[in-house]
């Protein structure tokens, strides 16, 4: 078996998160936002599945999670997307900073 | 006894349900109910002072309506909720002052055009609400009693102010908010507090809380010791107080409410809600934290003869009647402040009857000078001037009022000063001696405004030859405040009496 | 999975409820599809006596003491408590929907998606499993925001308003299980009780992962609760949404979050780390702060109930705060305080939206000076409106009071005091709008050339009869826990809560 580094595997999925992180608070196209999102879950499934191998009690409870979590994240951007449709029918944009119809 | 104590709680309780549930009443109906059942109100007081025993050690005429526990609320041990009300000499008093404003305000105020149920309806809840305060036998039933106090006022003054309504009630709704929040705080603080300390069941009865303080076992409770609370319970009952009472700095809701309620209102705020804060402090303080009021005896003379200073140097600053009104009253809170921290048995007394007193002369004058104003269309004292001659018979109860504010001997002020600085001299002679330059003060205040609005020529003499003087339908209600205040001043032996076997529950042992 | 497995008794003891609610959700789709529009009605009719009969299942079920099964639910007693809650929030929310889908012109296919978000805020309060928590938790969100995007009379607000809810709640997701998955690391648990019971190793191993998860959690149930500053969301979701959808996702969706805050924190964490417990206090205090403070500026009247939301939800993050200080006696109080203001909070929520739902629909007001002689005009809806703020507001009488005192006694009692004054604090804080409110209806309103003969004739708002009963039971509710609260607190102190 060839010996997987724990630590960097975190740090990817850390790394991958805080990237995912920054784009959904900052990008300023709503699809660019929603690839953020999905960023950030996979970061989730990459610690799960690491976790599910290499943590401190490893069993399959964590790749089962991480197939759960891919599943949701499917359905959850299948939504965004319809809603950015949505948007982009109404405004002919797809641009965050169009999102202004309501009160500050 | 206790039924007449139901009679007067529930009298304007059901006249808050009726007048709220009948629809459309003409306006004269509306005021009809209220003034029956205010008037039911104030007679079944009058029993309860037949009935009232100044020597019994206990609370009397003990009303208890169990309502709902919090389960599990103390150690496992269920914490029962219930409206207990009852009375002891101070409950008295101050619930004939109120029972006495209040029946006043039904029968002598005008109502404003179509909105007969509104004030109908307020009124009645308010002085529900007030009965209630000043007969709460726990902390639970007070704090409700003041938290409905503070928004059925807030409605009076929503719905009937004179002039600029919406600002003065937001105002008043948020200081007394404020305040009632410093309360609930404070006092469930104090509950929790002295069961935890002396290892007790959690209560909120006063008769326990007071035992307690006071080291007295009582028939649930085996007490060596007696407990005394934190400083900082005491410290935000204080500023309860302080707001409740409208000491400066925070005293900025009051005058703006006086000058712009309606007469009734103004009478209930000036007359009525100014005195919770006091009672609160009588009955908290003084009777279940004597410890502290002991250690911040000199907080409390300090903002009491500032106050006293302050609202007699307003007062004389004043340019209109209501604004004088309204800063003399602080001026009168403020010597009872510094009476009830002297602890002294007869400064307390003292301030027990400054404070029945105060009440009644804030109504006397306020209800005068809406007389005045009725005529006149102003109080403003540089557009009032030589009324005697028109006015004679207003202008005479004008001055009386001013007299009984300076605290002329014969009336009722007299005997609350007297007593006040009396027990004040034996503790703080110092502040005593600056506070008798505020009695001066109030003395050239009160005659100021006298000399400015009834003496001295008339402005305008075709108007004044168009007011008529008040007849008999519209100053029998001053005369009969005026008779009052002069009986308390006169024959002060009855309410004393009262007061004094108040005085000795509520002072600790030896204290 | 045989249908003789699927109806074995125990498992209809944990998730009877789930499947009643499932199974009509599935029927009522299918329907949703093939019936003609006109029958809109008895679909959601049907829908509602789907919940109904969960009631029954649920109520059943309350004899039978609790199970566990397939390791995952559990018919504890705050699985069965906020069930109960939230069937009943789901009944007055479909009777709400009834109205407000003809009057909004819903699409046909949305009693479906509140029967699923029901189903999902079922699960999250009666699994114990981090995995299904989560698949309820996303259950519950994405049918959310759907409906948030079905309002057509104002699509673009409406589609912006759940644009923002889904961002915002995609990273909270994302966020909540990131934090989950440090917990299975260290653990390899996803079992609450197994990691009740591996707690203290948790924090004597790997303290510093422990407390980042703990942190991650707590940041995103946070967004999912609409805690400052994680709030953003709240009022463009609140003034984009259907009112029934509004109602829904303020009420159902709070408590069904609340309760499984609860239960992930309190297990996982309060075993070994009762010191960060503090810091959701400090959360709870900020909450109630900005929440009050934002809500003084808004004259909108949907953002001002979103952002009163807010602040409802630091107090109810109280009880949850004051797990850090009780002993394990004084545990069951936290549960009944939490559960008892949450059902205060439901009735007064549905109650003023649905007023607000007439009052949108038939006078097309949308700010607090529309208001302007509503008390004249429809003296009783206004009364109701009146009742439903002073509960909010924490007035005597009604139920408001009772629960705020509640946890008030609470806090006194944990030793947590500053926490109740930020409490009443906030709270008198609160009576400024509240009682604006109130101020307004009393308005008369200005005249105006024309418009007033036509303001006069305007006269009473209709009120149709299913919002009529949604109205007079949240009346019900609000005066009779104000007046008899001993009927909830009682049955709730009897409660077997873990």
């Amino acid at each position: 078996m060839i010996h997987m580094p724990v630590a960097s595997l975190l740090a990817l999925a850390a790394v991958l998160f805080c990237i995912g992180l920054y784009g959904a608070l900052t990008k300023r196209n709503l699809i660019m936002v929603l690839v953020s999102i999905e960023m950030m879950l996979s970061a989730v499934n990459i610690n799960l599945v690491t976790f599910s191998r290499l943590g401190a009690a490893p069993n399959l409870t964590g790749q089962v999670f991480a197939l759960f979590s891919i599943t949701v994240a499917a359905a959850e951007i299948a939504v965004g997307f319809a809603l950015v449709l949505a948007f982009f029918r109404l405004r002919k944009s797809t641009e965050v900073k169009d999102a202004d119809s309501q009160k500050k | 006894m206790a039924f007449l104590l139901w009679i007067v709680l529930f009298a304007p309780w059901i006249g808050f349900l009726a007048t709220a549930l009948l629809p459309r009443l003409s306006d004269r109906m509306y005021q009809a109910i209220h003034i029956v059942l205010q008037s039911v109100a104030l007679v079944a007081v009058g029993a309860l002072w037949s009935r009232f025993h100044p020597a019994s050690s206990h609370y009397q005429a003990v009303v208890r309506l169990p309502w709902f526990s919090f389960p599990d609320a103390w150690h496992g041990a269920n914490l029962t909720i219930g409206l207990n009300f009852g009375i002891d000499g101070l409950s008295l008093g101050l619930l004939s002052l109120a029972a006495v404003v209040l029946w006043l305000i039904a029968v002598s105020t005008r109502v404003p055009e179509g909105l007969g149920k509104a004030r109908a309806m307020w009124v009645q809840l308010a002085s529900f609400a007030v009965f209630a305060t000043f007969t709460a036998l726990n902390i639970f039933t007070f704090l409700l009693a003041i938290e409905v106090t503070l928004f059925a006022t807030f409605f009076l003054l929503l719905r009937l102010s004179e002039a600029d309504s919406q600002r003065t009630a937001i105002k008043f709704l948020l200081y007394r908010g404020v305040a009632s929040v410093f309360l609930i705080v404070s006092l469930v603080g104090f509950a929790f507090s002295s069961a935890a300390t002396m290892a007790e069941p959690l209560t909120l009865g006063y008769q326990q809380l007071a035992a307690r303080a006071q080291g007295v076992a009582t028939a649930n409770a085996a007490l060596s010791a007696h407990y005394s609370a934190p400083q900082w319970i005491f410290l935000l009952l204080l500023l309860g107080v302080f707001i409740e009472e409208a000491f400066v700095p925070l005293h900025n809701w009051f005058p703006d409410a006086i000058k712009n309620a309606d007469t009734g209102t103004a009478m209930l705020v000036g007359g009525v809600l100014t005195k919770t804060g006091a009672y609160a402090l009588l009955r908290f303080g003084v009777g279940m934290m004597p410890a502290d009021v002991k250690i911040f005896t000199y907080v409390l003379a300090t903002v009491g003869i500032g106050n006293l200073l302050y609202g007699a140097f307003a007062a004389w600053s004043a340019r209109d009647w209501r604004r004088l009104i309204s800063f003399s009253s602080i001026s009168h809170m403020g010597l009872v402040l510094f009476a009830i921290g002297t602890m002294q048995a007869d400064a307390i007394q003292g301030a027990m009857f400054l404070l029945v007193s105060s009440g009644l002369i804030t109504s006397l004058l306020l209800l005068t000078t809406s007389r005045v104003k009725a005529r006149t269309l102003t109080l403003e004292w540089r557009q009032l001037s030589g009324l005697a001659k028109p006015l004679p018979i207003l202008s005479g109860f004008l001055l009386f009022g001013a007299l009984a504010t300076l605290g002329l001997p014969l009336t009722s002020g007299f005997i609350g000063e007297f007593q006040s600085f009396f027990g004040g001299f034996a503790v703080h002679p110092t502040f005593a001696f600056i506070g008798l330059l505020g009695l001066i003060l109030s003395a050239v205040y009160s005659l100021t405004a006298i000399r400015k609005t009834t003496f001295g020529p008339f402005t305008d003499r075709a108007a004044a030859a168009a007011y008529e003087d008040a007849r008999m339908a519209e100053w029998w209600p001053i005369a009969l405040l005026t008779m009052l205040v002069l009986f308390i001043g006169i024959v002060p032996y009855p309410l004393g009496h009262v007061f004094l076997s108040a005085v000795h529950r509520l002072l600790p042992i030896g204290g | 999975m045989s249908l003789a497995t699927l109806l074995q008794a125990h498992l209809w003891t944990t998730m009877g409820p789930l499947f009643v609610v499932g199974m009509t959700a599935i029927v009522v789709m299918v329907l949703e599809l093939f019936l003609p529009a006109a029958s809109r009605k008895f679909i959601v009719l049907l829908a509602a006596l789907g919940v109904v009969v969960a009631g029954v299942v649920l109520v059943h079920t309350m004899s039978v003491p609790p199970e566990l099964s397939l390791d995952t639910m559990v018919s504890d007693g705050l699985a069965t408590v906020s069930s109960m809650l939230l069937l009943a929030t789901g009944l007055l929310v479909l009777l709400l929907h009834l109205d407000v889908n003809e009057s909004e012109e819903m699409p046909r296919e949305s009693s479906f998606l509140l029967l699923f978000a029901l189903v999902g805020a079922l699960a999250m309060v009666t699994a114990v499993n981090l995995v299904a928590l989560y698949i309820g938790l996303e259950l519950l969100s994405v049918s959310s925001y759907v409906l948030v995007a079905l309002r057509k009379r104002h699509r673009q607000a409406s589609v912006e308003g759940s644009m923002k809810y889904l961002v915002m709640g995609g990273i909270g997701s994302a966020v909540f299980l990131y934090g989950v998955s440090f917990i299975y690391g260290l653990t390899g648990q996803t079992s609450l009780y197994a990691l009740a019971q591996a707690s203290l190793s948790l924090w004597q191993h790997d303290a510093a992962i422990a407390v980042i998860a703990f942190l991650l959690i707590v940041v995103g149930l946070g967004i999912k609760l609409s805690l400052v500053p994680f709030h953003m969301w709240t009022p463009d979701a609140y003034e984009g949404a259907p009112s029934s959808v509004a109602a829904l996702i303020s009420t159902l969706s709070k408590t069904a979050t609340f309760a499984l805050a609860l239960r992930v924190l309190v297990y996982i964490f309060n075993g070994g780390a009762h010191d960060l417990f503090p810091y959701i206090a400090v959360l709870a205090a900020i909450t109630m702060l900005a929440g009050n403070w934002l809500a003084l500026t808004q004259h909108n009247l949907r953002r001002l109930l979103a952002f009163s939301s807010v602040a409802q939800a630091g107090y109810l993050l109280i009880p949850i705060a004051l797990f850090g200080t009780a002993s394990v006696r004084e545990w069951p109080d936290l549960y009944d305080n939490l559960l008892f203001y949450l059902a205060v909070y439901t009735f007064l929520t549905i109650g003023a939206f649905a007023v607000l739902h007439l009052l949108e629909h038939h006078r097309d007001v949308t700010m607090a000076d529309g208001l302007t002689g509503f008390a004249k005009k429809s003296p009783w809806l206004a009364a109701s409106f009146i009742v439903f703020l002073l509960g909010l507001a924490g007035m005597p009488l009604t139920g408001g009071f009772v629960g705020k005192f509640y946890i008030f006694t609470s806090t006194v009692q944990t030793g947590v005091l500053w926490l109740g004054i930020v409490l009443f604090a906030t709270s008198v804080l609160s009576f400024f709008y509240y009682f604006g409110l109130i101020r307004t209806m009393f308005q008369s309103p200005l005249p105006t050339y024309g418009d007033a003969a036509q303001g006069q004739a305007e006269g009473r708002t209709p009120v149709p009869v299913a919002t009529g009963i949604v109205i007079a039971l949240c009346l019900f509710g609000t005066v009779a826990l104000g007046v008899v609260p001993g009927i909830l607190l009682h049955p709730l102190a009897l409660v077997q809560w873990f």
